[in-house]
């Protein structure tokens, strides 16, 4: 599932935007399927801001984002459920769990929403790779934000996708943390043949990058 | 599916106008209430009315005239167009004219052994109307007696009061029909005597008949002057009591027997009472809708923030408004079916309790109650889609 990003400039960063050199913003750049993607930018740059678009969650911008040839600006309601559901698994920076469930029904959440693609135990088995294994029934507000991390990395591997979002997703956790939270992203997203976009401060060797973007 | 629900019930648990929501469903149930009352109210008349167990005893038969005052005294029996508007009345199944002789006659003994003499008068009426038919009702020229039917009553005013203060020997009605009398009729155009009688007693018409055949042939042969119009109607009525009825004949100054028109006014009443009940019903359902309706709005907007989040995270609007309908609705359907098990057992209590006074109604609700009752939680069901389908597009997707 291609995604092509035309002249996409946020419009309340218009004039800020303008002015710096970008990879992405202003420029015409396709992302191919199964590709791994790097985007790299300071804070204030917009990456979440184009996370957002990404995920449909803000038109507020000039130029065109398509998703296989289809404009997102135009997809309707149920399209764009069908995206977030079953296209496109994402880590939000500001990881956006319900705090009152628990990690479980967090990540169940996700698994039940498209039905059908991995098991129960397939849970367990991430949760265990990542070491929270045992907070499952924690509510996910008395939670540390590393294993919230931790919980938001595996509830986005729960769904079906053909795109991986990373908003961000390392930040909270320890070197030991991110690698195994890196080894099981591989995994997941090998096994799937699915593409990975991987929005971040810094420059990083995660995973075997195909295109890197400045923003 | 379930596990679904079950999550977003969860994220979507309010305890946010609770009291509204308690009091908006109390009002659903007492509109509920008091609208299937009304409807089964309805319909318990109607089974009274027409029902086949109350068919026979409801039909009825009631005589018509002019009410007489100072104004209207010799202006004529009822007119044609009277006539006619009354034979268009939903209530009034058969019109049959009661056509009085314009002639003299007089009845008088055969014997001197019982000698009596009265004057009298003759009416006729199609024999549709009779309540019972003697074997030989018919007459013609050649006949030997004309056959007389009369009132049971006179017979009963002879029996217990007059024989008693005369010290006559009382009679059956076999005997009465045994004994032939002379019967004088007198006209400007002449007289005549001939023989007759008592064919059969009528406990329906007040009323000397004769057979219609025997009052064409006297009338043409005795009377004087133009045609004129019926005096007395005959109504057959499958309900006296019909306030239409009664107020048709109130405002065109005709009247019917009293006694069997009186319960009209209680039947108005009661009418008012089904109707207003009905109403009050309709107003209620109309506020209980628009409270619950806003509970649901508001439990919404309350959770607007989890809501967002749950279509951010690929929720669908069609999965939303799917698990707020089965949070929302099930509990409106269910106070309907309450109510409708209410009535239920009403109308079981007033089946047990009008039998005993020997009149039917269905033990049972009828099929348009439950047919109300079904609509009433179609009419909520839609009312609940609507608030929830709004709440849900306020919410926005991206």
């Amino acid at each position: 599932m291609q995604i092509r990003l035309q002249q996409i400039i946020p419009i309340p960063l218009q004039e800020k935007q303008l002015a710096v050199d970008s990879d992405i913003w202003g420029n015409k750049r396709t992302l191919h399927s199964g590709e791994h993607i790097k985007i790299t930018a300071a804070s204030g740059r917009g990456k979440t801001t184009l996370a957002h678009f990404l995920i449909g969650l803000r038109t507020d911008y000039s130029g065109t984002l398509s998703v296989q040839n289809k404009n997102l600006a135009h997809f309707s309601a149920a399209e764009m459920a069908i995206w977030r559901r079953e296209q496109l698994g994402v880590v939000f920076q500001d990881l956006r769990l319900f705090p009152h469930l628990t990690i479980r029904e967090n990540i169940e959440l996700k698994r039940v929403l498209a039905p059908g693609h991995i098991g129960e135990n397939t849970v367990e088995w991430m949760a265990e790779q990542l070491g929270i294994a045992d907070l499952l029934n924690t509510q996910a507000g008395i939670c540390s934000y590393g294993e919230q991390q931790r919980a938001a990395i595996i509830r986005a591997l729960a769904q079906p996708f053909t795109w991986l979002l990373l908003d961000e997703p390392f930040s909270h956790l320890d070197k030991k943390n991110q690698q195994q939270a890196v080894t099981l992203i591989q995994s997941v997203i090998t096994q799937r043949e699915a593409g990975l976009i991987l929005l971040d401060l810094e420059s990083d060797n995660h995973f075997s990058y195909h295109q890197s973007f400045q923003l | 599916m379930q596990a679904l629900h079950l999550l977003m019930g969860k994220i979507l648990h309010s305890r946010k106008g609770r009291v509204r929501a308690w009091m908006g469903t109390l009002g659903l149930g007492i509109a509920a209430l008091l609208l299937l009352v009304a409807v089964q109210m309805q319909a318990d008349f109607s089974e009274l009315l027409e029902g086949k167990q109350n068919k026979e005893t409801n039909t009825q038969y009631l005589v018509i005239n002019r009410q007489l005052n100072n104004n209207n005294l010799n202006s004529g029996g009822l007119r044609e167009d009277e006539l006619d508007a009354l034979k268009k009345l939903p209530e009034v199944s058969a019109v049959g004219i009661m056509q009085p002789g314009y002639f003299k006659a007089s009845l008088s003994s055969t014997s001197d052994r019982f000698p009596f003499y009265t004057d009298v008068s003759f009416e006729t009426v199609s024999s549709d109307f009779l309540d019972e038919i003697p074997e030989h009702w018919t007459w013609q020229e050649k006949d030997e007696y004309v056959p007389i039917i009369v009132p049971s009553l006179y017979l009963d005013l002879y029996n217990f009061q007059f024989a008693l203060a005369q010290q006559l020997p009382q009679l059956t009605p076999e005997v009465v029909k045994m004994i032939f009398f002379n019967i004088r009729i007198q006209g400007p155009k002449g007289e005549l005597v001939l023989k007759g009688k008592v064919a059969g007693f009528s406990d329906r018409i007040q009323s000397m008949l004769v057979p219609q055949e025997f009052m064409q042939w006297c009338n043409a042969r005795f009377a004087q002057g133009e045609k004129r119009n019926p005096s007395r109607i005959l109504i057959k009525t499958k309900d006296a009591t019909s306030p239409v009825l009664n107020q048709f004949l109130e405002k065109n100054q005709l009247q019917a027997d009293k006694e069997k028109t009186r319960f009209s006014k209680y039947r108005e009443i009661v009418n008012w009472i089904a109707g207003i009940s009905g109403l009050s019903g309709l107003l209620m359902l109309v506020f209980a809708a628009l409270v619950l309706s806003l509970f649901i709005q508001l439990n919404i907007v309350s959770k607007q923030d989890e809501i967002r989040l749950l279509i951010q995270l690929g929720a669908s609007p069609q999965q939303m408004i799917g698990f707020l309908m089965k949070k929302f609705f099930p509990p409106n359907a269910i106070v309907v079916l309450i109510s409708l098990g209410l009535v239920a057992i009403l109308q079981f209590l007033l089946f047990g309790w009008l039998q005993k006074k020997a009149i039917g109604v269905s033990a049972w609700i009828s099929p348009i109650t439950l047919l109300a009752a079904l609509l009433l939680i179609l009419i909520m069901g839609v009312i609940n889609r609507i608030a929830i389908g709004r709440s849900v597009k306020e919410n926005p997707t991206r």
